[in-house]
């Protein structure tokens, strides 16, 4: 038994030592001086440098972010409408509807990028910052029923029932019932439409036009043309962070949502 | 003056699909009454609240809320308070929150909310909880904030759907007790559905009976306990009952397969059943000056505290006995003891047959 | 009454009328953008599109059979189906003893060992992918470390090989096999194992024949998440791979962006998602639709 333990916790330790060293190599490669991989040779900030006096990178983090807000406005709204209709309501059709959703979270995204792609230029649609919005909301309307719908099994209907009784028309018991306690399924759903937005690089790389980047595009460019490099393992260290930033708010968000 | 009732249904009808849930109920509910809907699991009488609260839509007839024909009202423009099975309580807002929404939604002023929430918080013993989260509240205590939510708009009528279901014995004893207050208090229509007779025997003015969406029984307490109309209220109301069937030989006389059994008399006529209520039958080595006697052997003898119930073969039938009184006490039958068991005339009631 | 109660009114009588104004913009939204796109490779596929982007009414086989008669084309599916195969197997091989491991043997701070396990995957797919290119760099320190201890005489060449590929699928998909196994894990009742020691089974019999079999949910969930999206991989192949190394993705990229013969590279998109959508069938199939409930 002591030597069944023993070996797993070692194989974990292993596992683990797997998952962080790629990352930390990174990282810490990040703010060597030198444009060694291999030597660490002194501490130094100057490819970070390189990169916030980049403002393709700027250009890119404000693009992202504002690709990502409009996506998961619109993904969390009619992903909800999706949702409530799957909830609440049965219908005949309902099982084939359920596949309907499944199957945009199925195929490859590369398929579906380049068959986006393909019909943009067959109806001459001008590539840009919107055929990207609309490339990522046709993939994330999916993962936002999903998850919505899995937070709201269990809902209580009763208490719009309850609303109605003291008088609150439907419109009412909307906006101040229904929607305040699905605000825990809203929000994890949400978040997760941003990450996918924000992470997104497939999807972007096929819709976007000339000139119109997000930040995984630059690391891609970057990456696919000339490999690795200290000034890209910086880039990537600071989109690391953002990410991180993120997973924080996400764990903080569901801890509250827990109590 | 003919007399107000505050909720009037007629002809009401309503179906899920192949099933009917309510089918052709008739009830006039008198102003300030406290009127139970007692039935099964099943037997529609949530849904005829829901369809007096306008949350369900009947197929057919007409709901009535003091005259006013309100079959097309929605339910928020009804006046009516509900308190629901689950509660049903918002749960992201406070206590406050939660009996203010619906003064709120009458677009009351702000002082006057207050006001209002405050007088209502007194009538349900809540005072100085206003800013409490609803999940940090007792299971009574959400109870009557449900209570007090529903009742701060001053309802024409408060709906009530086995609103004391979750909570533990004790505490729904004691909440039988307060609701009967607070109803006489704040002098409103309360129609309170349960599955459970002794919170609608212990509160009610009047119970209505129901099974498979019928009304089988419409009556105060004791007239539904002692003048059942037929078989089904008969067994389904009180702990036991004796029903035995036969057929009316004459006025009072029912012929069964005991032998004959002298009743009170009844206009009845054909298959009848006899029920007697086992608290009103005697039983002992020897008995005197009863109308109706019978010998029997003892099955079982269960001691169930302020009396003891006998279960007593009678050619073939079981007959349930409940013996009262501490004389009698110390004194059992054993299962196989030859015992006398007789009731008066007046103990045994005709009824008809349930189909 | 207002204009707002007679709406309002009709809504509430009408049910389906509910259901078809929720249903409808999401369903039109996903209709035209996701699910128009491939009516219009399908199109392509069968040469009803021509070069002036019209649309002919003469359906035919050509590009399928283009595709079809292609030697390399099986070579690429099988490529396709193997590295995925390879990669659940050493998902399941290194992922497997961890959740064992934080499930029966950690006794506290379960969760932390979650969140440390899940730290990594915070981090976005591509960037992941990058910093295991640092790694296998043959100018990396990992392999000056193991070149300066002599244990290899030449840096170890693994970037651009099958091995690269497999290697960095599994950093990527190893969490996709370690959540439902664990969650699985810890739903099984442990008394059933002291049950199996009870009875006289030792560890090995115990796990053998009690905590796999019962685990087989959690494999199969795990299976599921992590072959499909390995068959369909794209970005993997494309940084530390290279064409002798692609995919069915990578294939359809290059005739799309490279070749820009749409009709070909449509065809092989249109049998690529077949044989997607055919595995997830086969998989429901066999495992049944609870399999989908992760």
């Amino acid at each position: 038994m002591k030597v069944i333990r023993s070996f797993l916790k070692i194989f974990t330790v292993m596992v683990f030592l797997f998952l962080y060293s790629p990352i930390i190599a990174m990282v810490i490669f990040s703010f060597n001086e030198s444009k060694s991989l291999a030597v660490f040779t002194n501490f130094s900030l100057k490819w970070y440098e390189k990169v916030i006096a980049n403002p393709e990178v700027w250009r890119a983090l404000y693009n992202s972010f504002w690709v990502g807000a409009v996506v998961t406005i619109i993904s969390l709204i009619l992903g909800l409408m999706m949702a409530m209709a799957v909830t609440r309501y049965s219908f005949t059709g309902k099982t084939i509807l359920e596949s309907f959703i499944l199957i945009p979270i199925i195929i490859p995204e590369i398929a579906e990028a380049l068959s986006l792609m393909m019909m943009y230029i067959f109806l001459n649609i001008p590539l840009g910052p919107v055929t990207v919005i609309i490339g990522h909301i046709a993939f994330d309307i999916s993962f936002v029923t999903v998850v919505m719908r899995a937070r709201m099994v269990g809902y209580d209907k009763s208490i719009e029932e309850a609303a109605r009784t003291l008088g609150a028309n439907e419109l009412q018991t909307f906006f101040r019932i229904t929607l305040p306690t699905l605000y825990p399924a809203i929000l994890a759903a949400g978040l997760l439409a941003f990450t996918l937005s924000f992470d997104d690089l497939i999807k972007t790389l096929f819709t976007t036009g000339p000139g119109f980047k997000t930040l995984p595009l630059v690391i891609w460019s970057y990456a696919a043309r000339g490999g690795v490099s200290p000034e890209l393992n910086s880039l990537s260290s600071f989109a690391l962070s953002i990410s991180f930033l993120f997973a924080i708010f996400r764990l903080r968000a569901e801890r509250r949502m827990g109590r | 003056m003919s007399e107000v009732y505050s909720v009037e249904l007629e002809n009401v009808v309503k179906r899920f699909g192949s099933v009917v849930a309510v089918d052709h109920v008739n009830l006039k509910i008198r102003e300030n009454e406290f009127f139970s809907l007692l039935g099964p699991s099943g037997c529609g009488k949530t849904t005829t609240l829901r369809i007096i609260a306008g949350l369900e839509e009947p197929d057919e007839g007409i709901v009535k809320l003091y005259g006013k024909d309100v079959t097309d009202i929605p339910t928020y423009k009804r006046n009516i308070g509900m308190v629901f099975q689950h509660l049903a309580l918002f749960p992201h807002m406070n206590v406050f929150e939660n009996i203010a929404f619906g003064l709120k939604m009458r677009k009351l002023p702000r002082e006057e909310i207050k006001r209002e929430v405050k007088r209502i918080l007194e009538i349900v013993k809540l005072e100085g909880l206003e800013n409490r989260r609803i999940n940090q509240l007792s299971g009574g205590q959400q109870q009557r904030v449900a209570l007090a939510r529903a009742l701060v708009i001053n309802p024409e009528v408060l709906l009530l759907d086995e609103p004391l279901g979750a909570l533990d014995l004790k505490i729904r004893q004691h909440m039988m007790v307060e609701l009967k207050n607070i109803q006489k208090r704040v002098k409103t229509t309360f129609i309170y559905v349960t599955h459970d007779q002794t919170e609608a025997m212990t509160m009610s003015d009047r119970i209505a009976i129901m099974k498979d969406g019928r009304i089988q029984q419409v009556g105060a307490p004791l007239e539904v306990y002692y003048k059942p109309s037929n078989t089904f209220v008969a067994s389904f109301i009180g702990e036991a009952v004796n029903l035995i069937e036969g057929e009316i030989k004459e006025n009072g006389i029912v012929d069964t397969s005991l032998g004959v059994i002298y009743c009170s008399e009844q206009s009845a006529k054909g298959k009848v059943a006899v029920m007697i209520r086992p608290e009103n039958v005697e039983i002992d080595e020897k008995i005197d000056g009863v109308d109706n006697l019978f010998k029997g052997i003892v099955q079982a003898a269960i001691f169930k505290g302020s009396y003891i119930e006998y279960r007593v073969d009678i050619q073939g039938i079981t007959f349930i006995v409940h013996k009262h009184g501490e004389e009698n006490l110390g004194k059992i039958y054993p299962p196989g003891a030859t015992v006398e068991v007789g009731w008066k005339k007046n103990s045994s009631l005709i009824i008809p047959v349930q189909s | 009454m207002g204009l707002m109660d007679v709406l309002l009114k009709y809504v509430r009588k009408n049910v389906s009328v509910k259901v078809a104004l929720l249903l409808t913009p999401p369903l039109i939204f996903l209709a035209v953008w996701f699910y128009a796109p491939f009516l219009i490779v399908g199109l392509y596929s069968f040469d009803m599109i021509n070069i002036y982007r019209e649309i002919t009414f003469t359906p035919s086989l050509v590009h399928y059979s283009r595709v079809l008669s292609w030697t390399g084309a099986s070579g690429i599916f099988l490529r396709s189906l193997y590295f995925a195969g390879i990669n659940v197997l050493l998902c399941l091989l290194l992922g497997y003893p961890v959740a064992y491991y934080i499930s029966f043997k950690v006794k506290k701070y379960k969760d932390v060992y979650i969140i440390l396990f899940i730290i990594p995957f915070w981090v976005s797919f591509l960037i992941r992918t990058y910093a295991m290119m640092g790694l296998l760099d043959e100018r990396s320190f990992f392999n000056t470390i193991l070149l300066s201890l002599a244990i290899i005489d030449s840096p170890i060449k693994i970037m651009y090989t099958d091995v690269a590929v497999i290697l960095v699928m599994v950093y990527n998909y190893l969490v996709m096999m370690v959540l439902p196994l664990y969650a699985n894990l810890e739903k099984l009742d442990k008394t059933l194992l002291e049950a199996a020691s009870t009875l006289g089974a030792g560890p090995v019999r115990t796990f053998l024949k009690v905590t796999l079999p019962l685990s087989m949910p959690g494999i199969m969930a795990g299976f599921l998440l992590v072959f499909i999206p390995s068959v369909g991989e794209f970005v993997i192949p494309e940084l530390v791979g290279g064409p002798s190394n692609y995919m069915v993705g990578n294939i359809i990229y290059e005739i799309f962006m490279g070749a820009r013969h749409w009709w070909v590279g449509s065809a092989l998109s249109m049998l690529f998602i077949a044989f997607i959508l055919s595995l997830v069938i086969i998989y429901i199939r066999g495992v049944g639709e609870r399999g989908l409930a992760i």
